[in-house]
């Protein structure tokens, strides 16, 4: 494989890239349209599955404190306690809020 | 002028970039990288001497803003939505590298630029083939009789609704597979239907299919096969129920759907 098939779009000289968009809008942009059913299904299956490994926590600026909850996407996915966080395998995330720094005069 | 990558956007997720820009195709596993990699551009920022702007901000000022809602309104104005819609978006794609060049955005001097053209492209076909998917099933929708109301695609504040019709009180949204894919990876299924294409397996035949909420489907009542994701494929299209985690999906022929929700419309007017 040549260093440009490992390569990002910096790779392609100015010329290469013009000739690129031709041939893109030619073919009636990317060959990422629809797809079959099985991928369709597939990928969106991965896809939920993914997203349930994220935990969502929302904070809510109170006076001068920060109340932490978990958002209702993430119900039972971990605790949450005054500023700290406790995933089920044992981490703890601890919130330290440092004070603003003075506003310029 | 300056573009800036954001952090987590690695050489693989350029690879797929260029590839995208070459017109190449995907695997499975390529393909989730190429949604990924073209959600971590929203954040990418060109620096200039004026300031720093996001892509995302860059595509809405300098693409869609000016051009959209002509495309639509085009498109709308079409007797066939097929005949027109490639030829369409093919007049706007052809303005995109010189209106972003002569914003001085995309130049040979800064090569990581060509990510901003390649970004403009890839939302710009995701607009322009969504919304013309939409406006053919908006009008099949009006001459098959089905109650619904639906947002003004012409209008841009209504195009930013979070769905894109009312059918017998539930909220649905129109989208390519492709982009139902690039939106589900991030979020939760929020709406009650989702009207989308797909390619029956190993044929070039495109079908229609919704997917439906079980609440819904609770509501229109019918039979259900189960069947695992992996069968799903080659068991459309029928009635079928797939199970993944805690959500149940309903995912059934898009004329069987409309047949349905038109008996349940007349069912409501009669009692």
């Amino acid at each position: 494989m040549s260093n440009k098939q490992r390569s990002g779009l910096e790779a392609l000289s100015w010329a290469e890239l013009e000739q690129a968009v031709e041939r893109f809008i030619a073919a009636d942009g990317p060959n990422t349209d629809d797809l079959p059913a099985d991928e369709f299904f597939t990928l969106w299956a991965r896809f939920e599955a993914e997203r349930r490994r994220v935990v969502e926590v929302e904070g809510e600026i109170v006076g001068e404190e920060v109340h932490l909850s978990l958002a209702s996407s993430s119900l039972g996915m971990a605790e949450v306690e005054g500023h700290e966080i406790r995933l089920p395998d044992g981490t703890r995330i601890v919130l330290h809020l440092k004070p603003a720094p003075p506003a310029p005069a | 002028m300056q573009v800036h990558l954001p952090p987590g956007f690695t050489p693989a997720h350029s690879v797929m970039a260029r590839r995208f820009m070459q017109g190449e195709s995907f695997s499975r596993a390529e393909r989730a990288l190429l949604f990924e990699a073209f959600d971590l551009l929203h954040r990418a920022n060109v620096a200039t001497k004026t300031g720093r702007e996001r892509f995302a901000s860059i595509y809405e000022r300098l693409i869609e803003a000016p051009f959209a809602d002509d495309y639509l309104r085009r498109l709308t104005e079409a007797r066939s939505v097929e005949a027109v819609a490639e030829s369409l978006r093919a007049q706007v794609s052809r303005k995109i590298l010189p209106t972003l060049s002569a914003a001085g955005l995309v130049s040979p001097t800064e090569p990581l630029s060509f990510y901003l053209l390649a970004y403009c492209l890839y939302w710009w076909y995701a607009f322009a083939r969504g919304y013309a998917f939409e406006v053919e099933v908006l009008r099949d929708l009006e001459t098959s009789g089905v109650p619904h109301q639906a947002h003004n695609v012409l209008d841009s504040r209504a195009r930013r609704s979070p769905f894109d019709l009312v059918v017998l009180g539930f909220r649905g949204d129109i989208k390519t597979t492709t982009y139902f894919l690039q939106v589900t990876r991030t979020q939760r299924l929020p709406h009650d239907f989702y009207i989308t294409r797909v390619y029956k397996s190993g044929k070039r035949e495109r079908i229609w299919v919704v997917l439906l909420k079980k609440h819904v489907w609770e509501a229109i009542d019918g039979e259900t096969t189960s069947v695992t994701l992996s069968a799903l494929a080659t068991a459309l299209p029928g009635t079928l129920q797939i199970e993944q985690d805690d959500t149940i999906l309903i995912v059934l022929d898009y004329e069987e759907w409309k047949a349905r929700m038109l008996r349940v419309h007349k069912a409501d007017k009669g009692a």
